[in-house]
């Protein structure tokens, strides 16, 4: 239930008057005594527009009026059922500031004769030593059809450009500090810190796949032997491979090499370890390639984050870019300052 | 947070939480559980990798650790936080130690990689910057420090025991002496618990001992450092009696009791003390047939208190003494469920003079209770009443449960940045 405004007293059920006899009507609880009245649609009640604040200036905008307590449920439609309450609902008033009466059809004037005052009135406003109302009508209609004209002002703020006012750009857009800063950080994931990350990516799978054929080469031959002799031992010795942790990801030897110094009970080659089943650095590849991934995916998302910073930061300057040409353009042409944004927003 | 100090003080000095207050659900698998020194955040490892601080107040996500890139990748041993609660210590299998700072969370502060999965890492209180961390197969624990650029770390021996040829396994957990910060003890997996002492000089072993001839899974010690805990895969959660000299010379350990599940045999997951003296113990059990938190008392031995609510295996324990919050943390869901004082409204509080009864009860006024009083004389009282200067500055040192409320206590700011963002990002 809504509450009832500051002003309305409390529902009253009241008909008639006491002594009188005579019926009432209103939240004042008064005879009808010819002053301007409206009838709720909900409880068929009838209300004064100076009791319920309303100008009577708008007598003729209603469309459908609903009491106090119809807004607040406590009578008609909104106390029998629990959904919505009913709201007063308005005509659409002339555009002309001075006219109240209800827009005609497909218009946003009463009359003709409105509108052709309204668009009057504004091209007066927009006059200018440049221009006079009759050549900027002109302009606007050599703009082509109704949908250009409508499209003016959807496409945002056009771009600040240097050209404009190359010292307001300089001072407000080239030397701002967070885009700078925006920009800079931008510059070191794209320039240094991604291709790091790749090369680091490049090493590991190089060394991993250095590592994949050292260990074929020195298994794969004993496997062939062995397989032939029977299967369940062919499994057990598959999986035979040496750890081949190195804390430098450099291979440092060639394959051959390598596998010509590998003795099986050697712990350590060439800072490789070289254990059967290492649980120390189980799964080292992969961690370190997940890490990676994860750096990677994490440059990306910041570098996401940052162009979206940049293109707020930049739309802030611009709109402030703008506001101060604004400024510097209506101190010269004071005090018509309302009448430059009206140009502002025709043009 | 209500003022405790008008709260009912038998509920409110009660000595363990006993309702299951919160459920924390992460949409991880949660691996281990650290509250804040004020238990105002609760910081989440998961075994993903991630790190995620929860607000206590609020039960939900305030930030996660390292998600502007550098955050782990595999799962979380341990999280500490540094005592003016900005930094936070992490080590993790993925070889990685790594230092956060809480003013900038999105990146770490620092981070040392080793050639290894790490267990356990601490910070040292007794210098900034310098952590304590023990890995897979090491000898010895180690101490890493933050202090410069690049961190730099060295095994935590004495010149001996190099020489030394006993084995005594590898050092998987330590504890620092919270009386004197330079009494370092470890536990191997052989058993055994060794006590270090630091100091300008170096570092020396004093004392070593064999407490089982399994491996030692947790140790943990009181606030006053008289009793030390041992978890140990037997199946046995071991209590001595400590007592140090004060030149660190001559340590007495002594056993006090042997926590055991008698029935199922289960293992002990994570083990926990309750403040100060220690007056009790609790543990979480291995297994999925149990679902509960044990609570010993410490002095006797018995068991006092099953903390139930979950319907999952519980894995690791924190504790905090400021807001009396047992954390844990679930094995299926990664949930963290939280036990607490739940303190019931005490009304009276509101109005002094207001008084809660059972039931009805017939009121017999006292002699003076409606005298006419002379107005003056009343108002002069009122006046008098009133005159008593009320400290509302003055900040107290303890709070009503005997916790130092003077160590500094650190607010993550808000990133109002990130939560433009994801408006923004919304509208996209």
């Amino acid at each position: 239930m809504n509450e009832l405004p500051e002003w309305c007293p409390p529902y009253s059920s009241q008909k008639r008057d006491i002594s009188t006899n005579e019926e009432v009507y209103c939240i004042c609880k008064k005879p009808d005594g010819g002053e301007l009245m409206v009838g709720c649609d909900g409880c068929d009640d009838w209300f004064h527009f100076s009791c319920l604040k309303i100008s009577s200036n708008y007598k003729e905008l209603v469309f459908s009026f609903f009491c106090p307590y119809c807004q607040a449920g406590i009578t008609g439609p909104g106390s029998l059922s629990s959904g919505n309450l009913p709201k007063t609902i308005w005509k659409r008033k002339c555009r002309l500031h001075s006219c109240y009466k209800p827009c005609s059809e497909n218009s946003k004037y009463c009359s003709e004769q409105h509108a052709e005052e309204y668009i009057g009135g504004v091209l007066r406003r927009v006059e200018s030593k440049e221009r006079n109302s009759v050549s900027l009508t002109r302009q606007m209609l050599e703009a082509g059809d109704l949908s250009k004209i409508q499209l003016l002002g959807k496409q945002g703020i056009p771009p600040a450009t240097r050209e404009q006012n190359s010292d307001l750009y300089d001072s407000l857009i080239g030397r701002d500090k967070k885009l700078k800063e925006l920009r800079e950080e931008q510059e070191i994931i794209a320039k240094k810190e991604m291709p790091r990350i790749e090369q680091e990516m490049k090493a590991l799978k190089e060394y991993s796949e250095w590592l994949k054929a050292v260990n074929s080469r020195l298994f794969d031959s004993v496997e062939e032997a062995v397989s032939r002799k029977s299967q369940k031992k062919k499994k057990a010795l598959k999986r035979k491979s040496i750890c081949g942790y190195r804390s430098q990801l450099t291979i440092p030897c060639s394959v051959e090499d390598f596998s010509a110094q590998f003795q099986e009970d050697v712990e350590e080659l060439h800072d490789i370890c070289c254990r059967m089943r290492c649980s120390r650095h189980q799964d080292w590849a992969g961690t370190m390639q997940d890490a990676l991934q994860f750096q990677i995916e994490s440059f990306e998302t910041s570098s996401q984050r940052l162009a979206l910073l940049v293109k707020i930061r930049e739309d802030q300057l611009n709109s402030q870019f703008h506001e101060q040409m604004q400024r510097t353009a209506d101190l010269q042409h004071a005090p018509r300052t309302e009448e430059r944004v009206q140009v502002a927003q025709l043009t | 947070m209500a003022n405790l100090l008008l709260q009912d003080p038998f509920s409110v000095l009660k000595e363990f939480p006993e309702k299951l207050s919160q459920v924390i659900e992460t949409p991880l698998q949660s691996s281990c559980v650290k509250f804040s020194l004020y238990g105002d955040y609760l910081a989440v490892g998961c075994s993903n990798g991630a790190i995620i601080i929860y607000d206590m107040d609020t039960g939900n996500p305030i930030t996660m650790l390292g998600n502007r890139g550098g955050s782990h990748v595999r799962s979380i041993q341990s999280l500490d936080w540094s005592s003016s609660g900005r930094y936070l210590v992490s080590s993790s299998r993925d070889w990685y130690v790594k230092v956060w700072d809480l003013r900038s969370p999105g990146h770490p502060l620092k981070q040392m990689k080793f050639n290894s999965p790490l267990w356990n890492c601490r910070w040292n209180n007794l210098n900034p910057w310098q952590c304590i961390a023990t890995a897979f197969e090491q000898t010895n624990a180690l101490l890493i420090d933050f202090q410069h650029d690049i961190p730099s770390f060295k095994k935590l021996c004495c010149i001996e025991e190099n020489a030394n040829s006993g084995d005594y396994g590898h050092t998987l957990v330590f504890c620092i002496h919270p009386r004197y910060q330079n009494l370092i003890l470890t536990g191997t997996s052989k058993g055994w618990i060794k006590f270090y002492k630091m100091n300008n000089d170096g570092i020396f072993l004093i004392q070593q001992e064999k407490f089982a001839n399994s491996n030692a899974k947790h140790m943990i010690i009181s606030q006053a450092g008289d009793k030390i805990a041992v978890n140990s895969s037997d199946r046995t959660i071991r209590q001595y009696s400590l007592e140090v000299s004060s030149d660190l010379s001559v340590i007495r350990l002594s056993l006090e009791h042997k926590y055991q599940d008698v029935i199922n045999k289960l293992q002990w997951n994570s083990i926990f003390f309750s403040n100060n003296s220690a007056e009790y113990l609790v543990a979480s059990t291995h297994g999925s047939s149990a679902h509960e938190l044990y609570l010993w008392e410490t002095n006797t031995g018995t068991l006092v208190r099953v903390l139930e609510g979950p319907e999952e295996e519980l894995l690791d324990i924190d504790w905090n003494f400021y807001s009396m919050c047992i954390a844990s943390n679930g094995l299926e869901t990664g949930n963290v469920y939280v036990w607490s004082i739940v303190i019931p409204p005490k009304w009276s509080a509101l109005a002094p003079d207001f008084e809660e009864i059972e039931e009805n009860v017939e009121y017999q006024e006292k002699e003076d209770e409606f005298d006419q009083v002379d107005e003056l004389e009343q108002q002069q009282e009122l006046d008098q009443a009133e005159e008593v200067l009320i400290d509302l500055k003055t900040k107290e040192d303890f709070d009503v449960r005997g916790n130092d409320l003077t160590l500094p206590r650190f607010i993550i700011p808000i990133n109002y940045e990130d939560i433009l963002m994801i408006k923004r990002w919304e509208r996209l």
